[in-house]
């Protein structure tokens, strides 16, 4: 019974670690993780880019409604300029390039060059634009 | 009798007082000149701290192996001929920044660089070695572990860097629109590595700790960065880096890491490669500083101007001009995910004075605006208006770019209006010291950075009696 209760309080100070740092809103992950989902389902491009388009919208929209002052608010608008240059991707030829600005923009110290292992948050971005271009 | 009417013993009296003094001064005059020289070099070679063993970095810089036509055969030119001090700031618009731009006005001094690197001792960070082969291919590099064991730093070593630190200000201010600020890059610079051009860490290569993919963004055909290659090679104020920026970068490939170390396999059970800059490139003594400070302030000058999340594009679109304050700002672009952080940092802090940032404003919102801001009996802007202004293309979705970038076309002067919002206006009315102090508060980066300068300026006082870094520069 003890031993239970200490794996529950550790598993849930390790979670709430974890969710500091990684400064991804719990709400805005699991829409992007959807609409990646369904992106991926798509067959053609121009389905594959319409969904792009309403997630646009969505985020868009919801990005407005977080202003404020507090983490939770920098959280969200930290979030969506990291997914902001795969949400504008408007034809495929942009995926390339993309895919650079997400890795030149996640650069950083403490992560070494060989390494390919990005933020979290980066990564959501990447799934999303891995289901776009693909 | 000889011609001269002395005597044959007379003209061998006359002639030993008359030259045998002569000859005598003269070899004393030689030999004074010859240990004077060596003396002084002897002074400017010696280690002024770091263990004289490992004195590789220092050899070369003395001239002991210098590459022809490499930066630093540059730097001994000029030091053989005294030119080693700039006589001028070169920029677009010198006079309007000069009494516009303050701050601007001034160089790192010799002092301030020779400081910060006598602390190199305390960077943890590998020691490159790579001045056995002068073109910077070699890789190699070697791990010193405490300060005795530390490479021997000289001051002709610091003389190298200042020439180099000079001339890579004078040549990134004339190809870039804004003029970079010295102190902010000695405060970086200062942080990241201490000037220690031979540094080489996990965080980045040489002085300005750059990574691969930034080199990537600065060198290869497909990226922005390049302009600023291209245009320094067609620049006379970069003539000292033509050499240096017309030799390729390498790029070889490398199997895949994780953090741990370990090597990432493919699905084909083969180990997955990437490209990474050649280490030896950005560190070595030969061309290495130079190539190290010139991307790494020109890098500067791409994430403040030319990039498309550039922190100093959004500022002045917004209304905010003041240098130091984008400066600032763009400094918060360093680290992961720097750029965004700087951008969502702006538009919290704009949001804190009380203000909508424009572009997280949806498009029928900022509609909505610009149509309360029009005079009545003016037609404002509608939705299909715009449409029709960007054609096919933008049936389906708008966005609050599109229409920003419309206004800016056809509408200047409500544009204006709204960007004199009260967010901004109150960021621009802050002090240099509260807007500091608020972006301290929010970036770890800029509060690391201003921490380590404190630091460095009371040594430098308690050395020298006062940490003035600065010095103007002359207008002869």
């Amino acid at each position: 019974m003890f031993q239970t209760l200490f794996l529950t309080i550790v598993l849930v100070l390790s979670f709430s670690a974890q969710a500091q740092t990684t400064n991804v809103p719990k709400s805005m992950a699991k829409t992007v993780e959807r609409a990646t989902n369904v992106i991926k389902s798509h067959d053609t491009k121009k389905e594959r880019l319409t969904s792009l388009a309403t997630l646009r919208e969505v985020l868009t929209l919801s990005h407005t409604r977080n202003l404020g002052r507090n983490k939770k608010a920098y959280n969200a608008r930290y979030f969506y300029f990291i997914l902001k240059p795969v949400l504008n991707i408007k034809k495929m030829s942009d995926c390339e390039d993309t895919k650079h600005q997400l890795l030149y923009v996640d650069n950083g110290p403490n992560k070494p060059d060989e390494a390919q292992e990005v933020l979290p948050e980066t990564q959501y971005a990447l799934d999303l634009l891995e289901a776009v271009c693909n | 009798m000889p011609v001269h009417g002395l005597s044959k013993h007379e003209f061998r009296t006359v002639g030993l007082v008359a030259f045998y003094p002569y000859h005598l001064y003269m070899r004393f005059f030689v030999l004074w000149i010859f240990l004077s020289s060596s003396v002084a070099m002897a002074n400017d070679n010696q280690c002024i701290f770091g263990n004289p063993g490992r004195n590789k970095h220092a050899k070369a810089v003395a001239g002991f192996t210098v590459e022809p036509e490499s930066f630093l055969a540059t730097f001994l030119n000029h030091k053989n001929r005294k030119l080693c001090e700039p006589h001028y700031l070169h920029t677009r618009n010198l006079t309007n920044y000069l009494m516009s731009e303050g701050d601007l006005r001034f160089r790192i001094s010799r002092d301030c660089i020779r400081e910060s690197m006598m602390n190199i001792k305390d960077i943890t960070a590998y020691r490159a070695d790579c001045d056995n082969d002068m073109q910077g291919v070699s890789s190699r590099r070697k791990m010193v572990s405490g300060r005795k064991g530390d490479t021997c730093l000289t001051e002709s070593m610091v003389d190298y860097v200042h020439f180099a630190v000079d001339e890579a200000t004078k040549c990134v201010n004339a190809i870039s629109e804004y003029p970079i600020d010295p102190m902010i890059l000695f405060k970086k610079f200062n942080r990241e590595s201490g000037f220690g051009y031979y540094l080489q860490s996990e965080r980045g290569n040489g002085v300005g700790q750059l990574t691969s993919i930034a080199m990537k963004e600065m060198v290869m055909d497909k990226h922005d960065g390049k302009v600023y290659r291209d245009k320094a090679l067609e620049t006379p104020a970069c003539r000292n880096f033509h050499n240096m920026l017309s030799k390729p970068v390498d790029f070889p490939k490398i199997n895949r890491r994780d953090s741990a170390g370990n090597v990432i396999m493919g699905k084909d059970g083969k180990p997955l490669k990437t490209q990474v800059v050649r280490i030896c490139q950005l560190v070595n003594s030969q061309d290495g500083l130079a190539r190290n400070l010139f991307y790494s302030m020109a890098l500067f000058s791409h994430n403040r101007d030319t990039h498309r999340n550039a922190i100093g594009k959004k500022m002045r679109k917004l209304g905010i001009f003041n240098e130091t304050t984008i400066n600032y700002m763009t400094l918060v672009s360093y680290g992961r995910n720097g750029l965004v952080h700087a951008e969502a940092t702006l538009e919290q802090l704009v949001d804190e004075f009380g203000y909508e940032y424009l572009e997280t404003i949806s498009a029928e919102r900022i509609l909505k605006k610009i149509g309360d801001m029009t005079p009545k009996g003016q037609k404002s802007p509608t939705l299909e208006n715009i449409r029709k202004h960007f054609g096919e293309e933008h049936n389906k979705v708008l966005t609050t770019d599109d229409i920003l970038e419309y206004m800016e076309k056809n509408e200047p002067r409500v544009l204006n209006k709204l960007f004199q919002l009260p967010g901004v206006a109150a960021i621009i009315g802050l002090s240099h010291d509260e807007f500091l102090d608020k972006l301290k508060s929010m970036s770890p980066y800029v509060d690391e950075i201003e921490g380590s300068f404190d630091s460095f300026a009371s040594r430098m006082t308690k050395n020298k009696g006062s940490a003035e870094c600065f010095k103007p520069f002359s207008l002869q």
